[in-house]
């Protein structure tokens, strides 16, 4: 190992009692003390946050270099802000989130490292690294340029134009080489590469690409292309940060996992992966890729024990654990409830939902459903291409009134206001003003870019080379002003007030003529909701609940995918059986009654066995299944109840 | 990891690129040394480079309006500070990785520092000039800011002129010295706590193993010293005991001042010289041995530790305060210290011909008037055998011409100091116009105009005049310059007439005027040798004077008053006027000149006597003009300006 630092008991005793940290499990002590490269498999609710945070309090005590670092690589923004708002607690630790270190995302460091310094290797100017921007110009200039091709897929798609944006807005640079590749890449063979739209696909990537036009995902292929390409950012890379982190390992994907394998997996590094492998499992419609390959290459370490749910829980959903076999050990302080598989005909799959509200609000203390949310959740919640003849086929069989979360996607605002409310928004998530300053940023070089280049002269290519614009002409600091005004959280904004502030945003620029679609972004909209700002996502969340009504008491149940909940608690949870490819619950009846284990079945049906153990993993308290009646026999019942589950045939 | 390029536009005297007038300039690996006159830039890239870098005195150096450059009666809005490293170690690519340029065989460091002047109206209404600044890195300063950390990984280490060595030295809070230590690698761990060690029969009392310990121990045997414990007790119990109010007892504790880490201790060290091991009682030295002691102390710390910065040395007048021999050790030992694979990189500017004459000719820069002229191989006409021979024979009085802005190259004494003399007298002082002339003796001419001929564009703005003879004896001399043995065995031409009929009087002077080109021209003498032409040319009877005084001067070794000195010339004059009859200007300049010719009398006596006669003739510039070979005074006008026109002979008389 190039570092000989050790971790000793008396190390992790000062961190615990610094943290205030309940440390009497002996896999979270030996976690904390390994000093070589290894996995960290952590069961569900056990803590690994907290645990990696107190690890890299530990290393950044002992830490022994000015210019090398430790590296955490985080799949969400939201991970990477957990992990600084504990380490931002005190000023020893805060050191961790500034040079040499790093702390981000997958996206950031690829981009930071490798991607953005190769692409100025390359003098290729960077105009946008961004899906939806992509996607709009990538479909319009299909459009324009193979009218044809635009046409077929489009025919393809079922006459269907959202979907079939969606494939062109998905063509995204793969690995080293720099192929191709689009959503439909592995679930059909249209179109073809060598196909006339197939070479019009690639040649609207490829205009983009000169253009400086991006998906987030290309980054990767950068970054692959650089690592092949610059032999001596690897070991450069290696140098820098001797200890790697990565964290919720499970969600990491095939090109990132390429990367960090080639970069990290060495005997220069300690590269250690925190995550629940027997959760890895990716977005629903593309389940292409599930990650299996991935992992278990190195020695492995358990986090058995889970705070979340008790013993009787941790039973059930055990046998589930597919990839990485686990016995989980439960929270001896939470109540064992009697968890129920509830089996339904097609008359009563809309008694589901309802039996397992009266089921809540019996076995779980309102204290607890009150804070904690309750959920039904499924695999697939929209009815797809394949499932018109099946039942059940999605969460929507369920229930009267589910909305796609797909029709509520937050989209890109379209007018300078909605960059301005997407800012007001951000900042009172996040209250601090870069993002909101970077929203009107970018609102005004979407402005610059509707303009006619005769008139604004060469719109700036990027943030940066705006503010070099500004700077220059010395008027950075009105551009400031101009900003405050409008995010400004405690002045709201106002129609009346609106066309002065648009006044002054054109002196700024010097825009002297906009153009007629200019004026239109500039507008002032009612309809954009002045302080509808908290995004169409919580909304959509609000309108996908369902409101349980009993004698004396209103509980409200949260409908969502299995992937939506990645991560939560909930306080009651019911899995409900929905199809891809195969019913889901079905498929894994033999391991509810306890026949077979998970890690015996079938590859074709681990995507399934990964899923539903997401999903039954969330409750702290009470458990549920919801499986149709034509996939159940009364001896399976029986199987079911001698496993332990409450059988309640509907 | 060594600085290779720095390009600075529009910064001080540096001016646009769009006219050239920028500076790009390639550094070499180790020393390098900046010399020029004053205001030819040296202090400016010295500044350039602390700007972009910063240094590890954290001087702070502020930009100021008089920065930007000025031309044309209007100042440049911006100006930009380019600098590129290039050989960066593993380690060094691995702490600057986010701000490397990658390039395809190595990674480089690029750093580009933008200043803008915008002007801003201050709360009262006044309008303003502020500067603002960018520092970025990446191609075209396109990367990653500069900030935070990462900035103190590239910190320079600048030595400025006239430094106080002594002081900076000196013990107290912040010190350099305190600094140096705290970073040399051989401190390690002195940080950490220590008990004594047992003591072990038999042995010496072993101190604690770190400073730190040390320190804790002195600390402890000092307040518990009886002496100090007295004064304790006393303070305690006479005094304070009586001021105290209520239960609460007031009493005192001593201690030593500052906090016994390892920085209290290194910031009560001094360095001081000691000249002799054995002399342990401290004296007072000169600011010269201060500042050598002061030099050594800043390179030990930059060869010896990468985390303090980047491993570059600017030294500015690194001659202040030492005399010439000291200055030949100083640059022996920084050429020394940046041999070979050496990390460090030292650039030192110079205003003295002595340090400039010891460095390596391969690494110099000439700068003029903002222009850097690298006289490393490849970049001048100068052979491999030239930078041998220069290596040998450049001392610290022709190093007088990397400091001028106008160069006379000369074979001799005579011209050397007759020249000075007609230069002044034709309102053209060579000191005036920074005009340095340099005695080459008898050899090696063309090997220092090279020095200004340049394979590159970067052409000094220095106008070099080789002075030469034409060295064709007139056919009037043939009585006392016979022909050489192969001369006559071979029967070639030797004469004027000869060499005329033979049409080789061209060629001739084609291979002296060979090596011209760039800003170097050769002026030949009319017809045979400088002083040959003087005599022709009409200071005849001057030179009878000098050459007769001279030769008194020979023949004894007393003192001349200057009454008798007048008698000599007078006398003098007088034999020329009588010779004059009958014999053309040819065979009168032929005579003068024989005793110099057959080394009767010193030519370098001859030369003086003539230049003070003519300096107490008080000869205007018109009146001198005529008497003078025309090749000296296009030589003078080349590299000072031109004399106005002369005045048509006889039409205003």
């Amino acid at each position: 190992m190039a570092t000989p630092l050790e971790i000793t008991d008396a190390d992790v005793a000062l961190v615990a009692q610094e943290l205030q940290l309940d440390l009497a499990d002996p896999q979270a002590v030996a976690v904390l003390k390994e000093v070589t490269s290894c996995d960290v498999q952590a069961g569900p609710g056990s803590g690994k946050t907290t645990i990696l945070t107190a690890k890299l309090a530990i290393l950044a005590k002992k830490w022994p270099y000015r210019d090398r670092g430790i590296c955490v690589l985080s799949h969400t923004n939201v991970a990477r802000r957990e992990i600084e708002h504990k380490l931002g607690r005190s000023a020893h630790l805060r050191m961790l989130l500034g040079y040499p270190h790093f702390i981000g995302t997958f996206q950031t460091f690829v981009d930071q490292f490798l991607a953005v310094p190769f692409l100025r290797k390359e003098r290729v100017e960077v105009t946008a690294v961004d899906d939806d921007r992509f996607g709009e110009r990538a479909w319009a200039m299909l459009r324009k340029n193979s009218w044809k091709a635009a046409f077929a897929i489009q025919k393809f798609c079922g006459n269907d134009g959202v979907r079939a944006q969606s494939i062109v807005a998905s063509l995204t640079l793969d690995g080293a080489h720099m192929g191709v590749v689009h959503s439909m890449q592995n679930a059909s063979r249209f179109p073809r590469p060598d196909s006339a739209t197939g070479q019009a696909l690639i040649a609207v990537k490829q205009a983009l690409r000169a253009e400086g036009c991006f998906r987030y995902d290309d980054m990767f292929a950068f970054a692959e292309a650089c690592l092949f390409k610059v032999p001596y950012v690897a070991p450069a890379l290696r140098r820098r940060f001797p200890w790697v982190f990565v964290d919720e390992l499970q969600d990491t994907k095939a090109a990132q996992d390429r990367i960090v394998e080639q970069v990290f997996a060495t005997n220069d590094c300690v590269f250690q992966r925190f995550g629940d492998k027997n959760q890895a499992i990716f977005d629903f419609e593309a389940d292409s890729d599930d990650g299996q390959s991935l992992f278990g290459r190195r020695k492995t370490l358990f986090l058995n024990r889970t705070h979340r749910f008790g013993q009787s829980v941790a039973n059930l959903v055990s046998p589930l654990t597919a990839v990485e076999p686990q016995q989980l050990i439960g929270n001896p302080q939470r109540p064992n409830c009697q968890h129920a598989a509830m089996v339904f005909g097609r008359a009563s799959v809309r008694s589901v939902v309802p039996l397992f509200g009266d089921l809540v609000v019996q076995r779980v203390p309102a204290a607890v459903w009150k804070e904690d949310p309750v959920c039904v959740v499924a695999s697939r919640v929209n009815p797809g291409h394949h499932t018109k003849d099946r039942f059940p086929a999605c969460l929507g069989d369920y229930v009267d009134g589910y909305v796609s979360p797909n029709a509520a996607k937050p989209t890109r605002p379209d007018s300078f206001l909605g960059y301005v409310i997407e800012g007001r928004s951000k900042w009172a998530e996040e209250g601090t003003g870069a993002n909101p300053y970077n929203s009107v940023l970018s609102g005004v070089l979407c402005l610059l870019r509707r303009g006619d280049a005769a008139d604004v002269g060469v719109a700036p290519k990027n943030k940066a080379e705006f503010h070099q614009v500004l700077l220059q002409n010395d008027r950075l600091a009105a551009f400031q002003r101009l900003c405050w005004g409008v995010l400004n959280p405690v002045v709201a904004l106002n129609a009346g007030a609106w066309p002065s502030r648009i006044k002054e945003l054109l002196a700024i620029l010097d825009l002297t003529k906009p153009t007629q679609e200019m004026l239109q972004f500039l507008e002032w909209a009612d309809s954009a909701g002045t302080d509808a700002g908290n995004g169409m996502k919580s909304a959509s969340k609000a309108q996908n609940t369902y409101q349980h009504r009993t004698k004396d008491a209103l509980l409200p149940i949260r409908l969502d995918s299995i992937h939506g909940v990645k991560g939560e608690t909930h306080a009651a949870t019911l899995v409900v059986e929905t199809f891809g490819r195969q019913h889901d619950l079905q498929q894994l009846l033999s391991v509810f009654t306890g026949q077979t284990h998970g890690s015996l079945l079938k590859d074709s049906l681990r995507g399934h066995c990964k899923r539903v153990y997401v999903g039954m993993t969330r409750p702290s308290h009470l458990l549920c299944l919801g499986i149709s009646a034509e996939h159940i026999n009364d001896a399976e019942m029986a199987a079911l109840a001698a496993n332990g589950w409450e059988v309640i045939r509907l | 990891m060594q600085l290779a390029q720095l390009q600075v536009e529009n910064f001080r005297l540096f001016g646009s690129r769009a006219e050239q007038k920028h500076l790009d300039l390639r550094i070499g690996k180790g020393l390098t040394v900046l010399v020029g006159e004053n205001d030819s830039g040296k202090t400016a890239i010295i500044d350039a480079l602390r700007l972009v870098l910063g240094t590890t005195s954290q001087d702070f150096l502020r930009i100021g309006d008089d920065d930007f450059h000025k031309a044309n009666g209007s100042t440049a809005k911006d100006f930009s500070i380019y600098c590129r490293f290039e050989n960066l170690t593993a380690d060094e690519a691995a702490r600057f990785l986010e701000w490397l340029s990658f390039e395809d065989k190595r990674p480089v460091l690029e750093l580009t520092l933008r200043a803008f002047r915008v002007s801003r109206r201050n709360r009262s209404g006044a309008e303003i000039q502020v500067v603002e600044v960018t520092n970025r890195s990446g191609p075209d300063g396109q990367g990653k800011p500069l900030e935070g950390d990462i900035r103190s990984f590239l910190r320079l280490t600048y030595l400025k002129p006239l430094r106080d060595a002594e002081s900076e030295m000196r013990a107290g809070k912040g010190s350099r010295l305190s600094q140096l230590l705290m970073h040399h690698p051989r401190l390690a761990g002195q940080n950490e706590p220590s008990e004594l060690p047992p003591a072990e029969a038999g042995k010496p009392a072993q101190p604690p193993p770190t400073l730190r310990g040390i320190m804790a121990t002195a600390e402890t045997w000092i307040k518990e010293s009886p002496a100090v414990n007295e004064a304790k007790k006393q303070l305690n119990q006479d005094y304070l005991s009586h001021l105290s109010v209520g239960s609460e007892k007031l009493s005192g504790q001593i201690t030593i001042g500052q906090s016994a880490d390892l920085k209290g201790i290194l910031e009560k060290l001094e360095l001081w010289l000691a000249p002799d091991a054995a002399v342990l009682d401290r004296t007072r030295h000169g600011l010269g041995f201060n500042n050598l002691l002061f030099m050594a102390a800043e390179l030990l710390l930059l060869s010896e530790s990468a985390e303090t910065g980047v491993p570059l040395l600017l030294i500015e007048e690194p001659e202040a305060h030492l005399h010439p021999q000291l200055q030949l050790r100083l640059m022996e030992f920084l050429e020394m210290k940046t041999a070979g694979d050496a990390p460090v990189q030292v650039i030192v500017s110079t205003h003295s011909p002595n340090l400039s004459s010891k460095a390596d000719i391969q690494n110099l820069i000439l700068m003029a008037k903002g222009r850097a002229s690298p006289l490393s191989s490849n970049h001048t006409k100068l052979t491999a055998g030239d930078y041998r021979f220069l290596r040998r024979f450049l001392d610290a009085t022709k190093a007088n011409l990397f400091f001028a802005r106008g160069v006379v190259l000369v074979e001799g004494d005579a011209e050397n100091l007759l020249l000075l003399a007609h230069a002044k007298i034709l309102g053209r002082s060579f000191t005036q116009y920074g005009v340095s002339i340099v005695n080459v003796g008898s050899r090696g001419l063309f090997r220092y105009a090279r020095i200004f001929q340049r394979n590159d564009a970067a052409q000094p703005p220095i106008k070099v005049a080789c002075i030469s003879d034409r060295d064709i004896p007139p056919d009037e001399a043939k009585d006392y310059v016979p022909k050489t043995k192969r001369q006559l065995e071979q029967n070639l031409p030797k004469y004027e007439s000869e060499l005329q009929a033979a049409g080789k009087v061209a060629d001739h002077m084609n291979s002296l005027r060979q090596y011209d080109g760039g800003v170097v021209k050769t002026f030949v003498s009319e017809r045979w040798t400088f002083e040959y032409d003087l005599a022709l040319s009409g200071l005849g009877s001057e030179l009878h004077q000098a050459i007769s005084f001279a030769k008194k001067l020979k023949n004894s070794d007393r003192a001349f008053s200057d009454a008798e000195r007048g008698e000599v010339f007078a006398a003098a004059a007088e034999e020329y006027v009588q010779w004059s009859q009958g014999l053309s200007a040819a065979a009168m300049a032929t005579r003068v000149y024989q005793p110099l010719f057959e080394e009767d009398v010193s030519k370098a006596v001859t030369a003086q006597v003539l230049a003070e006669l003519l300096e107490g003739q008080k000869l205007t510039p018109e009146a001198i003009r005529p008497k003078l070979p025309p090749y000296i005074v296009a030589a003078i006008e080349y590299v000072t300006e031109p004399l106005p026109p002369l005045q048509p002979h006889g039409n205003a008389a």
